[in-house]
């Protein structure tokens, strides 16, 4: 009698404890999921990176799916502004520094709430130049991501070849120019085979120009106008004027029209990003290059252009909460080291500068300058940069011409 | 087995009751009521046109009467961006560079595809399917896939076109890259394109031509070339204004071959350039509405490229429409 009550109480707690379990196992089963749509313009290096972010991120937050969405750069606004403007946006999006106050005074982005960051905290944590143009009223409205500044790069085997020491990189843009005329190759039309400096990436060449030769703003934010129609201005278009334009020019824009020259071993010489090497390493693996300072002015200090994109949380997104915990994840230690590592990138941490492994890319960020464009409006300065180098008209008219649509843009963005 | 008081009605009466029923209840005409069927059976179509069409265009229209940006709050300025664009160069120019690409591209297909629709009517070639496939291929080919393939042969330095022009001895344009080259590159790939399209409805046309007609010219000893231009061309009237016509609005409308050639992929290229030559009328609107995010403004320009296409269609019709008679 006693062994057939044991045996009841036995298949009492038996049945008491699976049902424990399939209830427990139903409330987990039961936790809302929630998916996130984040969407950043394509880029090699950084496209790997997230690829690896996100089964960690979704790993740690079982409730939470990351959907991503990187149309190439040329699309990347149209898509998200229109559909910013339509409602039906993404959760996180990627932002340029340049478009902040325009997106914070749309009321497009949601402030980062304190709970994922104070601001204290974002102030302290974070180079203050990557996080400036995103505070209004005091509050944060994006965490910086996309950190970079300019660099020069060196193909160390087509230098030689030329005759050049690439562990004597050049210091001035006298330099720079004399150097890439010397390493322009032709052949016997005249037509270049091998340009001297990659201008493929016409922002990098005269931004790294602009914020070396104009002192003040380049955009003056409290005029609403661009001032490189000054004499600095005019000084930094006529190096543009010396690299294009006639005979001794050292790339052109019929050679290779749109290719990426120095990754193709076309080119001796690149002003680009750290996260040019990402790039560099996936098109041309066994291209030997040097990192080196941008060129400076004779007898001024070096300055290296800085620039950098912001994740940030649509202000319509249902999801907000777990569209921060996502978005701080992204700006983390854990994943800032994943940037730096896969893609490039220059940490946007502080704490983590140390630890970028080349010496030059380090040491550069101390000379940064941060852009202050305003707007969507490098067509305009890229047009400027074609109209230089493919007609013979002075350089002072098509920069004022420029400046005055430059004008107009940085008014529509500020109005 | 019937209940009782039930009361016997025959299939006469029955009918009378049923055709006299209606005409008490009936509150409509026999013409109202086949109006209402109608609509009725319309009504899918038309409210498609309408959510689609008769909506946006009102939307549009009330759009290009306000000053929007994305960023903004609306504000209504009458007709201010139809002045905008009167006194804006980057207008006139995109319109002289559409106008440009219609005269050149309209010309080319109907001279090149008629003569190719003539060939491949004409009773002794063989493998006409064969040959009438292969000039239509491109028009079912995806355009923007084409595109960057006729980009990579227009390459300047390693394209097959410059390559076969320096086996020739000839100079070798910079083609994309060149603003006195690219649009004329790029009208080349819009008639390419087009040929198939144009010769299909030429082929079309000309299968309707009675043979009577042909007959009896043969017979009144009309040489080819009479043939052709006193029956085929005259004949073949209305499909020739269909295929203008036709041609003339893609051609207005064209966007996608000046997009890609000019900034498709990672190329850090303006679209419409180098140095806006390429900057047709369609992608004026798309820089302004979706790059320099003025939605008002680019609506006013929409509007004046309808006007235009339906006054450039009339025009058409006018000038290349003959009455005939079989």
């Amino acid at each position: 009698m006693r062994r057939a009550w044991t045996r009841l109480l036995a298949m009492v707690v038996a049945s008491v404890i699976a049902t424990t379990l399939v209830s427990l196992g139903a409330v987990v089963d039961a936790q809302p999921k929630v998916t996130i749509v984040h969407w950043q313009h394509f880029h090699e290096g950084r496209a790997a990176a997230l690829k690896a972010l996100i089964p960690a991120f979704q790993g740690e937050n079982p409730g939470i799916t990351i959907v991503t969405d990187l149309p190439p750069y040329e699309q990347y606004f149209d898509k998200l502004l229109a559909a910013l403007a339509a409602g039906t946006g993404p959760d996180v999006f990627q932002v340029p520094m340049e478009m902040a106050e325009q997106l914070i005074n749309g009321g497009y982005l949601a402030p980062v709430p304190e709970s994922v960051a104070t601001t204290a905290e974002i102030e302290r944590r974070y180079l203050r130049w990557t996080t400036a143009r995103f505070k209004k009223g005091g509050k944060y409205y994006g965490l910086p991501t996309d950190v970079q500044h300019l660099v020069l790069y060196i193909n160390n085997d087509l230098a030689r070849e030329a005759g050049l020491d690439p562990a004597n990189p050049p210091r001035t843009w006298d330099d720079l120019i004399a150097q890439a005329r010397k390493a322009t190759k032709r052949d016997a039309q005249g037509n270049i085979v091998q340009a001297g400096l990659d201008t493929r990436y016409k922002w990098a060449v005269y931004t790294a120009l602009l914020y070396q030769f104009v002192e003040g703003p380049v955009i003056d934010a409290a005029a609403k106008r661009a001032t490189y129609d000054s004499p600095q201005g005019i000084a930094a278009w006529k190096v543009v004027e010396q690299l294009l334009r006639g005979p001794n020019a050292v790339d052109s824009p019929r050679f290779m029209p749109g290719q990426r020259k120095f990754e193709l071993k076309r080119a001796v010489f690149y002003i680009n990003h750290p996260v040019a090497r990402s790039v560099i390493a996936r098109i041309g693996p066994d291209i030997k290059y040097t990192i080196a300072p941008v060129p400076a002015i004779k007898g001024k200090r070096p300055v290296a252009p800085g620039h950098h994109w912001a994740y940030v949380v649509n202000a319509r997104s249902k999801n907000q909460e777990a569209a921060w915990r996502w978005v701080k994840y992204l700006a983390s230690e854990r994943a800032v080291r994943t940037w730096m590592r896969v893609a490039g990138d220059l940490p946007s941490l502080v704490e983590l500068l140390p630890t970028e492994p080349d010496p030059v890319v380090r040491e550069s960020v101390k000379l940064v300058r941060p852009v202050d464009y305003i707007g969507v409006c490098d067509p305009i300065r890229n047009d400027l940069f074609d109209a230089i180098a493919l007609t013979t008209r002075p350089v002072e008219d098509l920069v004022r011409e420029a400046v005055q649509k430059e004008n107009t843009c940085v008014q529509q963005a500020l109005r | 087995m019937r209940p009782a008081g039930a009361k016997v009605t025959t299939g006469g009466e029955a009918r009378r009751e049923a055709r006299a029923a209606p005409r008490r209840a009936v509150l409509l005409t026999y013409r109202a009521r086949h109006v209402l069927w109608a609509l009725a059976f319309l009504a899918p179509a038309l409210l498609l046109f309408f959510f689609i069409v008769v909506y946006p265009l009102g939307w549009a229209l009330a759009l290009s009467l306000q000053d929007w940006s994305f960023f903004g709050a609306k504000r209504f300025i009458g007709l201010g961006n139809y002045v905008r664009l009167w006194n804006d160069p980057l207008f006139w120019k995109s319109l002289g560079i559409s106008f440009k690409w219609t005269l050149g591209v309209v010309p080319a297909i109907v001279v090149i595809s008629l003569p190719l629709a003539l060939f491949l009517n004409a009773g002794w070639l063989r493998l006409k399917a064969l040959y009438r496939t292969g000039y239509f291929i491109p028009v079912v080919t995806n355009i923007v896939a084409v595109a960057f393939v006729w980009r990579w042969m227009f390459d300047p330095d390693f394209g097959v076109i410059n390559w076969f022009l320096g086996l020739l001895g000839l100079p070798k344009p910079g083609w994309l890259a060149d603003p006195a080259w690219a649009l004329y590159a790029m009208m080349v790939v819009g008639v390419w394109k087009q040929i198939g399209q144009a010769m299909v409805l030429f082929l079309a046309g000309l299968q309707t031509i009675p043979q009577e007609f042909v007959d009896a010219a043969k017979i009144d000893g009309a040489t080819p070339w009479k043939l052709f231009w006193r029956i085929t061309l005259p004949l073949l009237n209305p499909t020739l204004l269909f295929v203008v016509v036709i041609l003339v609005i893609n051609a207005f409308r064209v966007f996608t071959i000046p997009y890609v050639m000019s900034a498709g992929g990672l190329q850090a290229r303006t679209p419409g350039g180098p140095l806006d030559s390429t900057r047709v009328f369609v992608l004026h609107i798309y820089d302004i509405g979706f790059r320099q995010f003025q939605l008002g403004y680019a609506s006013a320009n929409a509007f004046v490229l309808m006007a235009l296409i339906i006054v450039v269609t009339l025009v058409q019709i006018k000038l290349i429409q003959r009455p005939f008679e079989y």
